[in-house]
């Protein structure tokens, strides 16, 4: 490109620059005076013009006068994203802090009242064995719904126990995954399970001395480590775990109808037998304080039984896979009642 | 009204966790805000339909409300931080020292605070608020959060036809370095009493500012044309998928220095030298071949005006033409269409855009040698 462009080029991007500063550091800067009050526009503000922000949906005929400042609107909004862009890494590493902040901290995403009394018709009804649970310290009832309430639906979920737990919990903290996680990894950790009893005890004793008297007065993350604790125990309580050692496991559950009892039998069978079935079944028998139903579902097939009054039922599952885990819905025949999920876990 | 607040309560029920009450308090906040702009506004009352005014409000308050909470309190005040920086960040110096990027960052910072102070005064005193009322859960944060964004984005009448963000005001004023001090209490203000400082600000200071910023509004009309080809020019670069000279081409426009378009392109110095290298070749065929009538017209060396040349730079022009391109030139007077000129030439519609861009560029030679 011959050497006079070079100038038209200067020339161009002069003219353009003009008037697209309306105001330069260096040049025609505007100079409010000092003594103009940082208060001058409440009392001067017309209302039309109040609050009507770049997005505020408006019709063109109603559009508020512009600025009219000789900024453009396109040239405008691009240099805004990407200044915010840019600058959202350098405000990542250096978070601001509001007026009455001394900390960043996390905001409670408040455990809705309206979750517990939309819950409470629905899940009340298996409320009673909450109050069975071994925790650190009592928690609120709302707390407790609401992890019933996540935990069930996580037992929907072909995800390990742990994940079961984190996931129901991180629907009570929002903003909280982070932390979440590390003490998940820390809580869940095969070393604090029940079946290691010999430690746990211990360790919840340890656990207990650092925390506070009560779950109100606990600490975001205090309140985080013990709804993980309280998830634990009660997504334990939902699964029931199988394996060619442990053949049978019984569980009850306590509901304001009365007591569900829960049993379930692992068959393993060898073709050598000459049996009808060769691979592992397992069969789930239940007795019901009112009428309900189970329903069960299974990669390879789903059973489901019912019944009007109090009393029994049974399924069985065949074709389970060692490693695999089944949830399980039982339902009692109170209408307005959700059903809740249990898993049967077939392990090694 | 009482619609527009069971529409608010229910929707923030669905979309937050937050307890009723608080979903209550923040849906009647809105809902007063909403009733004190319908009410006050005379665009909404001559409209003749409040009713859906408001509900529009309404939800677009919601909605802001809904994505900081979304957003939560950390990513929340990134995003919220980050927009108000961006508005600010030209109005934001050093005093006379043009700041670098990162120093301008640090400024910034600095006058955000103050900016957060006086929006949660705002907030207090227009919902009726305690003095001491502070955001306390993630809803109230996120209410917080979106009004200060509202708040910042709020526009100053400043004569006729003319207004300016208050934040933007706020901004102009911090780089005047103002000691904070001379903050005004606002409370104190909006109930018309004098500020504690020595300060006597009064309709003239008001007035004076007016002044200064209606003269700067000058060549209006020229400005229209300006934008179009500014709007055109990036138009003609984002089809050519050029997105990092749009990006250069915003930053020069913004008079930003080298060295702070460097730091927020994140190129070294050669690698900004080749990005304007290439800027420069696509606005120079912008100029001179893609939209050369546009921009000649702009300025004013459209070919009724001899392409800007004076009578003895024309003839000098002339002279230098061959026979070919002394047709084209008469042709192209005659506004005779492209594809016309190129059968009357022989040529494809491509080989005549390139003999007419040598030509604008010999005529741009002689009018600045």
């Amino acid at each position: 490109m011959n050497q006079n462009l070079d100038f038209l080029y200067c020339q161009l991007l002069n003219w353009l620059q003009e008037k697209s500063v309306p105001d330069r550091p260096d040049r025609d800067r505007l100079k409010p005076s000092a003594d103009l009050a940082e208060d001058w526009f409440v009392e001067e503000l017309e209302l039309d013009d109040l609050d009507w922000d770049e997005s505020e949906i408006r019709d063109p005929a109603n559009a508020p006068p512009s600025s009219a400042m000789g900024e453009i609107p396109t040239v405008e909004n691009r240099f805004q994203a990407l200044l915010k862009r840019k600058m959202q890494q350098e405000i990542e590493a250096h978070l601001p802090l509001f007026p009455w902040e001394t900390e960043i901290r996390d905001y409670e995403a408040e455990l809705s009242d309206e979750v517990v009394n939309l819950s409470v018709p629905a899940r009340q009804l298996w409320h009673p064995q909450l109050a069975t649970l071994r925790l650190l310290m009592p928690m609120p009832e709302r707390v407790l719904v609401n992890l019933l309430e996540a935990c069930s639906e996580a037992m929907q979920l072909p995800i390990p126990p742990a994940a079961k737990m984190v996931r129901a919990v991180s629907s009570l903290f929002p903003e909280r995954s982070q932390a979440l996680d590390r003490l998940g990894f820390v809580l869940l950790s095969p070393s604090l399970s029940p079946s290691r009893s010999s430690s746990v005890e211990q360790t919840q004793q340890d656990l207990a001395s650092l925390l506070p008297q009560n779950y109100e007065a606990a600490t975001i993350e205090q309140q985080i480590a013990l709804s993980l604790l309280a998830a634990r125990e009660i997504v334990n309580s939902l699964t029931l775990n199988l394996s060619p050692v442990q053949t049978t496991v019984e569980r009850q559950w306590q509901t304001t109808a009365g007591v569900v009892k829960i049993r379930a039998d692992l068959a393993q069978t060898s073709e050598v037998g000459g049996d009808f079935y060769p691979g592992i079944s397992v069969r789930v028998r239940l007795r019901l304080p009112q009428g309900g139903s189970l329903n069960w579902v299974s990669p390879q097939a789903s059973v489901m039984a019912q019944r009007t009054y109090p009393g029994y039922l049974c399924v069985e599952l065949f074709d389970c896979q060692v490693g695999q885990i089944y949830p399980l819905e039982i339902k009692l025949r109170d209408r307005a009642s959700s059903p809740l999920n249990f898993a049967i876990a077939v392990c090694e | 009204m009482e619609a527009i607040f069971q529409l608010l309560f229910e929707r923030l029920k669905q979309l937050t966790r937050a307890s009723s009450e608080k979903c209550r308090e923040v849906a009647a906040r809105i809902t007063d805000e909403v009733t004190r702009i319908c009410q006050q506004s005379r665009r909404i009352q001559a409209s003749g339909d409040i009713q859906s005014w408001a509900k529009k409000l309404a939800l677009h308050r919601l909605e802001q409300c809904r994505r900081y909470y979304q957003l939560g309190s950390k990513r929340g005040r990134i995003e919220l931080q980050s927009t108000l920086s961006a508005i600010v960040y030209r109005y934001i110096s050093g005093g006379q020292n043009r700041a670098s990027y990162q120093a301008r960052l640090v400024l910034i910072e600095d006058f955000l605070q103050g900016f957060y102070a006086e929006a949660l005064n705002a907030f207090r005193r227009e919902n009726q608020l305690s003095e001491n009322y502070s955001p306390r859960t993630l809803l109230e944060l996120a209410e917080y959060m979106a009004f200060s964004e509202r708040y910042a984005k709020r526009r100053i009448p400043l004569g006729p036809k003319r207004s300016q963000q208050l934040i933007v005001l706020r901004a102009q004023t911090f780089s005047q370095q103002q000691p904070r001090e001379s903050v005004v209490d606002m409370d104190l203000a909006a109930e018309g009493g004098a500020p504690e400082s020595t300060n006597n600000w009064n309709d003239s200071a008001v007035q004076q500012l007016r002044e200064v910023m209606v003269e700067q509004q000058s060549a209006f009309l020229e400005g229209t044309l300006r934008e179009t080809i500014i709007e055109e020019l990036i138009a003609y670069l984002e089809e050519r998928q050029q997105p990092e000279c749009i990006n250069y081409f915003i930053l020069r426009l913004q008079d930003l220095t080298a060295s702070e378009i460097e730091e927020i392109l994140g190129l070294t110095a050669r690698e900004r030298d080749y990005l304007q290298q290439r800027f420069k070749y696509h606005l120079i065929r912008f100029a001179l071949s893609h939209r050369w009538e546009l921009v000649h017209q702009w300025l004013e060396a459209d070919l009724e005006r001899n392409l800007g040349l004076t009578p003895g730079e024309w003839e000098q022009f002339k002279n230098q033409l061959n026979p070919e391109q002394t047709k084209l030139l008469e042709l192209k007077q005659k506004k005779v269409p492209n594809s016309e000129i190129a059968q009357t030439l022989s040529m494809t519609a491509n080989q005549v855009d390139k003999q007419w861009f040598k030509l604008l560029s010999l005529a741009w030679g002689i009018r600045n040698p």
